[in-house]
């Protein structure tokens, strides 16, 4: 079908206007408000709206600027005819005249009857419903003006039936189920939304779970019925077990029992034997000491006879050797009564010369004492002179003015300042000599004469006498009057010492100097000497040497008494010299002393030696004398009882035998007694009672288990535990079974599901993919090679376009407001060319700027897809109020002015 | 004189596997009945006593219920009723024969019945019993062995019969083996027969077999007087008593008299076509009747059928699922759509979803893995869904 052109009458903005279109690219050009959307919109509703429609659809209509109905002309080629199609919308009264070229007019319904039919839509009906109806026609082909961008699922859709039927015819095979695959397809969901929830898990509730409960729960239930059988068989397990033990244990314990009995028999037997062995060892002990006694006794008898007669072999020389001690003893005896009157004559001798000598030196002591006592006195007779010279030296000095060598220089001092002082005035002062004179020369008020010389050292009025009275001024100005004053002072202050040291002049004052120095260096050389004499010393001294001296003497009376014949020396000397001969006399007479003194020394030990030696052997003989008593008395104490020789040995056999006799009796119960092992005895008794014990033990514990088992198999048949497992077993066989039989159904259904879920997808592949590959064909010329198009088809509903490009897919409604205008446009033009075989090879597509939000460069490649489109036959039909942009279109261009 | 020879009552089985419990519990309370049975039996024959070759209770813990019921259905019988533990209701320890419970209960209610727990004889007025008790479920010896060095000389009454009583498999003669309806306690213990010293028994009454069986001319397993199992074998006979008529030195005379009552059937089928489902409807009929709630049924299928003949299979069984006390299906048909169902399934240009997925399916459904069985199952549900 094809537009061919179109006339609009008093339709709105347009008066009147005619466009005639080709059958390929139509460009309609005008600026806003130049009515080319209401040309569009006028023809759409001439070609599906009824001409008897009022109301507001039909007020819409009426132009405000010419009087008169609505009125549209369309003619178009459809079934390979031409048509003209006349419609004046003026209400009820609305005409509708349809022309077949070369054909018959139809006019009103019929006119608007078989209009719809050529168009191949359902008739319009009446009333506003019947009008909404007309305007959604060919809305897949019709983009009204700002729904360019709107997704085109709901428009494929409205066409499926027509599309189906399309593909159908060019791919040969069904692409759409039947209502009998609907049928059973549901119905096999609805059995599976039995089973099943949506996700394809078991659903709670169904038969399915419930039957898998049911089964688990019998498993369960025979777990528990299994496990309470097995108690009971573990429980006639232990009874057997324990009941078996009680017996085999009970026959264990009497054995033990007999055990014991005989190891306690046996012990009471080893407690009888070793009362036996120690009454058996107590005999021979006895008889043994009888023995071993007999045996020392003679032995003893013979060991004291030897004794005896060692003992009286030892005493014979004993007494010779004391003979001749004695006789030693006298001998040395006598020696030393000798060397003791030796001794002490050389004592008495030596005596004397000590008494000798020390008188002697009493003397010498004497004498030297009387000679310092002698000299004392005559120093001091010295001293007492040298006190009188110093005396008399005293005195002068005393007589003499108090002039010391500084006072004397002090004045001498005062007289050089003094001399100097004046040698000073005398230069300052000045001189007036009275040379020749007549008048009274007065100077100073003292008449000076002629030749006479006045000298002075302050102002001075001259008076000649001629009545010229002359102030004379000495030089040296005010220090005259100073040097003037010094003078005075010093005269003054040397008047003064002088006095003072009672002296007249400086000279007295040097001699009296030179006096007293000559009599203080004598009195010096006085008391040095007498310092020397020390005359207190002296008299201490002689104090001393007085009692010295008479303690000297009274010594030499004393030692005089113990001297015999001696002469008193006269001098000091003599007496030293005595002394002297007297120490040499005296030492040979203690040398011979001192020998006189070890000779009897030497006799002393001697003879006490040999009474030492005496006395030890005179004790010895006692000794050995008393040790023979001693044996002799011994060895008959020792022979007397034991009888004769015969005797003797008679006892000795006898004692021997019982000796023999009893150890054999003692050895023979040691070996009962060890045969019946005693050490181990008591261990076995303790081990037979242990084990006796543990045994009773042991029986008691099984006993106990026995009672315990018995308890839990007495049955009060409440239960029926034997019975409750083969119910438990049959039916956890049973729910088995019925679970296996509905789990197969249930499989069954979801397999027939997944089935028919996998055949409608193949279907569905089978109708989207050449109605995407007829977009993508379209989109490629936009987007170049890598874009292609995908679209869903689930249950009748076509839908979830997709556009990938470069790799990347996008739905529908993420793409750009652009390149949705696009798509959609590819999908309008996709349908048209599927759908236009059954319109006599052609559609029109009218884009009523569709392409608002496409950039410029868009536009000029979406151009190549409108070309492709009319090249397949397509009548295209763009209305712009920009014409300039599809200038590259090549397209029949109608161009409508503002009004 | 003359006595009734029962064994294996197993009462209180609880039949698990038949998940309908008030029809589980139909079939256990069948066995109390059954008792009443032998009863009716024994007045009949005038018998002076019934002897039960063990196995009186399924279970050496049978609880206190079931406990009543026998004792008030033995007490019924009058006469007295003697028996001996097996190896389902052994002795020793713990045992329900010391139960307090089941001894007043037997005071009470069955003053005739006596358990037999000790290696002695019993010297009644017309025979001698020798009972040969299991105390434990297994025994390690023969039960029978201290029958072989028994003084006879100490018998009062040498000129009474003899009749051994035991429980066990006897040589040649396992016990059953194990199945889903037997239980833990299935134990053997061995009897030797020929070790017994020869002439000194005039009869030994034998149970632990189910069925009836004559071992020799004086030995004889009676089997449950009330059936407990699907029947093994062609000559197992179940479901019957024993009427011993005995002589001191002679060969017993020995009736069997049936007292089941449920009916336990064995059916084996092989599937040709769908039109073999109507033959297995028949032959179930036949055998059957119109009865419910009396029977039980081990049906073993084999063979292959189609879509339609597999849903028809479905509703049969559905049917007699109810009517039976229990169906035990045996299933091992291959169900696989015929050729014309395939082509229904997958020559279908219109529904292009379920040919393919039907195509699909059939292919995965050859073999026997559990995947081609689910592969089967969907093939069938998928046909139902189309076909509904």
């Amino acid at each position: 079908m094809r537009i061919l052109s179109a006339t609009v009458k008093n339709y709105r903005i347009h008066q009147e206007t005619t466009v005639d279109l080709t059958d390929s690219l139509n460009l309609i050009g005008g600026p806003n408000e130049s009515g080319k959307s209401t040309l569009v919109e006028a023809i759409h509703r001439t070609l599906f709206l009824k001409s008897s429609t009022g109301g507001e659809m039909r007020s819409s209509m009426l132009s405000n600027q010419a009087p008169g109905h609505p009125h549209v002309e369309v003619r178009f080629e459809a079934k390979g005819k031409i048509w003209q199609i006349s419609k004046t919308f003026s209400g009820t009264s609305g005409k509708a005249i349809l022309q077949e070229e070369g054909g018959p007019t139809l006019h009103g319904p019929e006119a608007e009857s078989r209009l719809a039919e050529i168009l191949q839509v359902e008739e319009a009906g009446g009333g506003r419903g019947g009008a909404n109806k007309a305007i959604g026609q060919w809305a897949h082909l019709w983009v009204w003006q700002g729904s360019g961008g709107e997704d085109p699922s709901e428009h494929a859709t409205s066409q499926r039936d027509a599309l189906l039927s399309r593909l159908k015819e060019e791919g040969g095979g069904a692409v759409m189920q039947s209502d009998l695959d609907s049928r059973v397809s549901a119905s096999i969901n609805e059995r599976f939304s039995d089973f099943f929830t949506a996700s394809g898990k078991v659903k709670a509730g169904s038969l399915l779970q419930q039957t898998q409960e049911d089964l688990s729960g019998a498993e369960e239930d025979l777990e528990e019925a299994a496990e309470v059988f097995s108690r009971l068989e573990n429980a006639r397990r232990n009874f057997s077990i324990a009941e078996k033990f009680i017996t085999s244990q009970g026959l264990e314990i009497d054995k033990l029992a007999a055990s014991l009995k005989e190891t306690r028999e046996r012990k009471d037997a080893v407690a009888k034997l070793s009362l036996k062995a120690a009454s058996d060892q107590r005999a021979y002990d006895e008889a043994a000491a009888a023995h071993q006694q007999m045996e020392t006794a003679l032995a003893d008898a013979i060991q004291l006879k030897k004794d005896v007669n060692a003992l009286t072999e030892q005493l014979k020389p004993s007494t010779e050797k004391i003979s001749a001690f004695e006789a030693s003893l006298k001998e040395s005896k006598n020696a030393l009564r000798k060397a003791e009157v030796k001794l002490e004559a050389a004592e008495n001798t030596l005596t004397e010369s000590r008494d000798r000598r020390e008188l002697i030196e009493a003397w010498v002591q004497t004498l030297s004492h009387r000679d310092a006592l002698e000299e004392l006195n005559r120093v001091q007779g010295e001293a007492k002179e040298l006190q009188k010279s110093r005396k008399v030296i005293d005195e002068k000095l005393a007589k003499l003015p108090p002039v010391d060598q500084a006072r004397f220089r002090n004045l001498q001092q005062l007289e050089s300042s003094l001399s100097k002082a004046d040698a000073v005035l005398k230069a300052m002062s000045t001189g007036i000599e009275v040379v020749e004179t007549t008048s009274q020369v007065k100077v100073g008020g003292q008449i000076l004469t002629k030749g006479e010389t006045h000298v002075f050292d302050s102002e001075t009025l001259v008076e000649t006498g001629d009545g010229n009275i002359l102030k004379v001024t000495p030089g040296g100005g005010t220090s005259l009057d100073e040097t003037r004053n010094r003078t005075k002072e010093l005269r003054t202050a040397l008047q003064t010492e002088l006095n003072t040291a009672s002296v007249e002049s400086i000279t007295q004052a040097g001699e009296v100097v030179t006096q007293r120095q000559i009599l203080q260096d004598q009195l010096r050389d006085l008391t040095a000497k007498l310092d020397v004499m020390s005359p207190r010393d002296i008299e201490s001294q002689l104090e001393s040497k007085t009692r010295d001296l008479a303690a000297a003497e009274s010594e030499v009376s004393r030692r005089t008494a113990k001297v015999v014949k001696f002469d008193p020396p006269q001098t000091s000397v003599d007496a030293k010299a005595l002394r002297d001969k007297c120490l040499i006399e005296y030492e040979p007479l203690e040398t011979q002393q001192a020998e006189a003194k070890t000779d009897r020394n030497t006799a002393a030990e001697s003879t006490q030696h040999l009474e030492a030696t005496l006395t030890t052997a005179k004790d010895e003989t006692r000794l050995a004398e008393n040790q023979l008593l001693e044996a002799q008395t011994k060895l008959q104490t020792k022979e007397a009882p034991l009888g004769s020789a015969e005797d003797r040995t008679t006892r000795l056999r006898t004692l021997s035998t019982a000796k023999e006799e009893t150890s054999a009796a003692l050895h023979t119960t040691q070996n009962n007694l060890d045969q019946l092992q005693p050490e181990s005895l008591d261990a076995d008794v303790n081990r037979f009672e242990r084990a006796l014990e543990k045994g009773k033990e042991e029986i008691s514990n099984a006993r106990q288990q026995r009672a315990v088992a018995s308890s839990t198999l007495a049955s009060d048949g409440n239960t029926d535990p034997a019975g409750a497992l083969e119910t438990a077993k049959g039916r956890a066989l049973s729910a088995a079974e019925r679970h296996q039989s509905i789990k197969r159904q249930a499989d069954a259904i979801a397999l027939l599901r997944d089935r028919f879920e996998a055949e409608q997808q193949k279907l569905s592949d089978k109708f989207s993919r050449p109605l995407a590959d007829k977009v993508t064909e379209y989109l490629q010329q936009i987007f170049g090679p890598t874009a292609a198009a995908a679209v869903s088809f689930e249950e009748g509903v076509i839908g979830g376009w997709t556009m990938t490009r470069n790799g990347n897919t996008f739905d529908f409604s993420k793409l750009s407001g652009g390149t949705r205008e696009q798509v959609a446009a590819a999908v309008r033009l996709a349908m048209a060319e599927i759908l236009a075989p059954d319109h006599g090879g052609s559609l029109p597509v009218v884009f009523d700027d569709a392409f608002t939000n496409s950039d410029p460069n868009r536009i000029q490649s979406l151009q190549r897809m409108l070309d492709l489109a009319a090249r397949h036959g397509l009548q295209i039909i763009l209305l712009t109020c920009d014409p300039a942009d599809y200038s590259a279109l090549g397209a029949h261009a109608v161009s409508l002015g503002s009004q | 004189m003359n006595f009734l020879h029962t064994a294996d009552w197993q009462l209180g089985k609880p039949f698990a596997r038949i998940t309908d419990p008030d029809k589980a519990a139909k079939v256990r309370s069948e066995r109390v009945s059954a008792i009443k049975r032998i009863g009716t039996v024994a007045k009949d024959k005038n018998a002076d006593f019934i002897l039960v070759a063990g196995d009186v209770f399924d279970s050496f813990t049978a609880d206190k219920s079931t406990v009543s019921a026998a004792c008030s259905a033995i007490g019924e019988i009058g006469i007295p009723v003697i028996a001996i533990p097996g190896n389902h209701d052994h002795g020793g320890p713990g045992c329900l024969w010391e139960q307090e419970f089941f001894q007043k209960e037997r005071r009470s209610l069955a003053p005739n019945f006596h358990i037999l727990l000790d290696h002695a004889p019993l010297e009644l007025d017309t025979a001698v019993i020798f009972p040969c008790p299991l105390l434990r479920r297994h025994e390690s010896v023969d039960p029978t062995e201290w029958l072989r060095s028994f003084d006879f000389g100490s018998l009062k009454n040498k000129d009474l019969p003899r009749i051994a009583l035991a429980h066990g498999s006897v040589h040649g003669f396992d016990s059953e083996g194990n199945d889903d309806e037997d239980n833990a306690l299935s134990s053997p213990n061995l009897i030797a027969l020929d070790r017994l010293p020869p002439d000194e028994f005039d009869f030994i009454a034998l149970g632990d077999w189910h069925g009836t069986k004559k071992i020799n001319s004086h030995a004889w397993y009676a089997g449950t007087p009330e059936i407990d199992r699907f029947p093994k074998g062609e000559n197992n006979d179940p479901g019957n008593i024993l009427n011993i008529e005995l002589t001191r030195g002679t060969t017993p005379t020995v009736e069997k008299i049936t007292t089941a009552h449920l009916g336990w059937h064995v059916i084996e089928f092989d599937f040709a076509s769908d039109e073999d489902v109507e033959r297995l409807a028949e032959q179930l009929t036949d055998q059957i009747g119109n009865r419910a709630q009396e029977d039980l049924l081990q049906l073993t299928l084999r063979g292959s059928l189609g879509m339609k003949g597999s849903t028809r299979l479905g509703q049969l069984l559905e049917t007699w699922r109810s009517r039976l006390l229990r169906l035990k299906e045996k299933d091992l048909v291959r169900t696989a759509p015929t050729p014309e169902e395939v082509a229904a399934l997958t020559e279908r240009a219109g529904d292009p979803l379920i040919a393919n997925v039907a195509t699909g399916l059939i292919h995965e459904a050859e073999g026997n893995s559990e995947e081609a069985e689910i592969a089967r199952i969907a093939l069938r549900e998928l046909y139902g869904a189309i076909n509904r």
